[in-house]
């Protein structure tokens, strides 16, 4: 019996200890993205920017510090040739973006660094106080270049103009915006937008494209971890069965004495299942021991890591609950096998 | 035969799972050293933040007999469409030569390629629109597909756009890069020019492995205690040095359960190995009986069993590889599994199969011969009383008795 039960502990470790490193990479990669900023959360409908409509009636129920944004695909005209571009209005009641006068009256157009370059390659000199056509489809706008923005929120190509002019372009946005830039603090009107089904975007994406990435290496490891349950069942299964065949003589002799197909077969379950909850135990205190002990050796192989595996809900319960099933089948079939061995026709 | 042919179910199962697993595992922990490496490429990092690297030196490395290809890099971690994408600011002719990479549309200066792999899996088109953000400082912009490219590297899972673009997704200084990939002659010859010019890099090859030249590693370390114990307090993610630690510190997190994941796997198959063939020769103690009362020796009996082990684990370990192989390509075809933003192309090697194959029989046969002698310790007519045999048995008996009878 003890055999039987640290060879299912053994098992079951298996599970623990994976689950528990699988775990601990989760807590530690969490740790890192919490200790990080986030910055502004961007708030847009759908996948693309140009084409998303937020309406002004949804600003108005934000209980929170925004600013929002309406931005519009358009064209420079240059004569014969033309520069694609962005035009982007910026309404900042709150002074999150700390624009410094990006906010424009009529007429006005500041212009990226990397578009005027672009427009010197063409042999465009850009000046203040020139004009700009700008075009969508059948309408045009002309403006004048008032200097050159210096904000690194935004693409250094695009283009700074009022919602004036945004809306002469494009007259869908006359009571709506394309996005809005609100603080990473406000989780809780994040969480209601995102229910609204609005796609929100953190402005700094490295922890979050940590985060992710770590997240589908766990779920390709959780894979493994659960395919290598259903070897588990199977070898917990086959101990077991080696455990209740060993006891083959016992079960004829409960026999002989008249003990009932029933009774022999609850005693063997009830064995089965106490010896799997004894090594499911047993299993998740090795695996726990296994799996710190090997972060803990890794070094030595010039492994460095920050993981500690952590002990949860499903690393404790689940192999516990994988023993204790693969004990019942693995009990209950040779278990009833024995059971229904007919002593007195093997006495004649 | 001594021993029952369907124990071959269980050995096929536990090798199964081994094979079709680990190198499933081991390309997972391969990634990041492919995505910033590269076969036959070194690459050049900075030593520490104060000592970016610039585009002079990329000059400079051109002007070298020995430098085949010189690819200046920026990385830039991002989000699109609440994937991670790894978005690479690049020249784009010498990073598609020494990614030995295809594009058929014209690149321009404002380009925005992405990996036929990406294209795929988020099925964007020429001209289709997404939305980008900023890697370390914030910023918002969108972009516009200008061509796709197809490589058998990592790479086929990125997004390319400018230098200048990439700079503004970490605040890069302008000429500055994050890194530089050389496809070079000679990697000796490349190391004397970079130690000569006393350039404080890190130079990186293929298998992982990093010198450090004219640096004392210091800030690497103070960095290292400073994510470690920070965590009462927001870090300022414009911090590249910690960002840079962070980073090689999710992936050294990687490598550990990657590596604890193949030794409980490894301890897995071989208990499972062991307890099936250890059921497999208990169930056979009163046949073992048998044979001793009738004369055979422990010589005999080990023969018999050896030969049968032999069959066995040569028979499971080949179908328990097939079968894993199977697995493994059938992940590798559907793209089943995407790490990082990158999607896994695992490969079963001959020198794997063969590895296994080495292992399982010498186990199989190591694990058998154990148990057989620690059963012929006891007496053939304790063996014969203690375990019932079946009908199927008793044939299984007959057969066997000819077959020693017959050696």
């Amino acid at each position: 019996m003890f055999m039987t039960t640290m060879g299912i502990a053994v098992c079951i470790s298996f599970l623990t200890g994976t689950i528990s490193l699988v775990e601990g990479l989760h807590a530690s990669t969490s740790q890192f993205s919490n200790a990080f900023e986030h910055g502004l959360i961007a708030v847009y409908d759908g996948n693309v920017l140009s084409q998303s409509i937020i309406e002004s009636s949804t600003v108005d129920y934000i209980n929170c510090e925004y600013a929002a944004c309406t931005v519009v695909k358009t064209k420079i005209e240059l004569g014969n040739e033309s520069i694609e571009t962005y035009a982007i209005s910026i309404y900042d009641p709150f002074n999150l973006l700390d624009l410094n006068g990006a906010e424009l009256t009529m007429n006005d157009i500041l212009i990226g660094k990397q578009l005027k370059a672009e427009m010197e390659n063409k042999n465009i000199t850009v000046s203040d106080g020139m004009n700009i056509t700008l075009a969508k489809d059948d309408k045009e706008v002309i403006l004048q270049v008032r200097g050159i923005h210096q904000n690194t929120l935004f693409s250094d190509d695009w283009i700074f103009v009022s919602k004036n002019v945004v809306t002469q372009l494009n007259p869908q946005m006359q009571s709506a915006y394309s996005f809005l830039l609100l603080s990473e603090n406000n989780i809780d009107i994040i969480h209601q937008l995102e229910e609204e089904g609005y796609t929100t975007q953190s402005l700094v994406s490295i922890t979050k494209f940590l985060e992710l990435g770590i997240y589908q290496i766990e779920n390709q490891l959780y894979f493994v971890v659960l395919t290598s349950a259903i070897i588990i069942i199977l070898l917990v299964y086959s101990i077991l069965n080696i455990e209740i065949e060993c006891s083959i003589a016992d079960i004829k002799i409960l026999k002989y004495m008249g003990a009932s197909q029933k009774l022999v077969l609850s005693i063997f379950l009830l064995q089965t299942v106490f010896i799997s909850l004894l090594g499911g135990v047993i299993g998740v205190a090795i695996g726990f021991i296994a799996a710190n002990a090997l972060v803990s050796f890794t070094p030595l192989i010039g492994f460095h890591s920050m993981i500690l595996p952590q002990a949860s809900i499903s690393s404790i319960s689940l192999p516990i609950f994988v023993g204790i099933i693969s004990g019942i089948i693995g009990g209950f079939i040779p278990a009833y096998k024995a059971s229904t061995i007919d002593v007195k026709a093997e006495g004649r | 035969m001594l021993l029952r042919r369907k124990i071959m179910i269980g050995l096929i199962l536990c090798i199964f799972m081994f094979s079709s697993s680990v190198p499933i595992l081991l390309k997972i922990g391969l990634i990041p050293q492919q995505t910033f490496g590269g076969e036959g490429i070194s690459v050049l990092t900075q030593a520490d933040a104060d000592t970016p690297l610039d585009l002079m030196l990329v000059s400079e490395l051109r002007k070298q007999d020995f430098v085949e290809v010189v690819s200046p890099e920026i990385y830039a971690f991002s989000v699109i469409n609440n994937e991670p994408v790894m978005v690479r600011g690049v020249e784009s002719k010498p990073f598609l030569k020494i990614e030995d990479a295809e594009c058929k549309e014209e690149i321009n200066d404002k380009f925005a390629l992405i990996g036929e792999g990406l294209a795929k899996r988020f099925n964007l088109g020429i001209n289709d629109t997404f939305v980008l953000t900023g890697s370390i400082t914030p910023v918002i912009m969108e972009l516009a597909v200008t061509g796709i490219y197809s490589t058998t590297t990592p790479s086929n899972d990125e997004l390319l756009i400018p230098l200048q673009t990439a700079r503004k997704l970490i605040s890069l200084g302008d000429n500055n890069v994050l890194a530089i990939r050389i496809e070079t002659s000679d990697r000796n010859e490349l190391i004397d020019f970079l130690e000569s010019g006393e350039y404080k890099i890190v130079v990186g090859d293929a298998a992982g492995n990093s010198i450090s030249l004219n640096d004392n590693g210091f800030e690497e370390a103070v960095s290292s205690l400073g994510i470690r114990y920070t965590v009462f307090g927001k870090v300022e993610v414009a911090n590249g040095s910690y960002t840079s630690v962070i980073v090689q510190k999710s992936a050294a997190n990687v490598r550990v359960v990657i590596f604890g994941f193949i030794l409980l796997e490894g301890a897995l198959m071989f208990i499972g190995i062991a307890a099936i063939l250890n059921r497999a020769v208990i169930e056979k103690k009163r046949d073992i009986g048998v044979l001793t009362a009738i004369g055979a020796n422990k010589a005999n009996i080990h023969f018999l069993l050896l030969k049968d082990l032999l069959k066995i684990s040569i028979v499971s370990s080949i179908i328990g590889v097939i079968f894993g192989y199977i697995g493994v390509e059938i992940v590798k075809h559907l793209n089943l599994i995407v790490i990082l933003g990158h999607s896994i192309q695992p490969v079963i090697s001959p020198i794997f199969i063969l590895e296994i194959l080495v292992v399982t029989i010498l186990l199989s046969c190591l694990c058998g011969l154990i148990v057989n002698e620690s059963v012929l310790g006891s007496e053939p007519h304790q063996l014969m009383q203690e375990i019932d045999s079946s009908a199927e048995n008793e044939i299984s008996l007959e057969k066997m008795l000819e077959g020693f009878y017959e050696n």
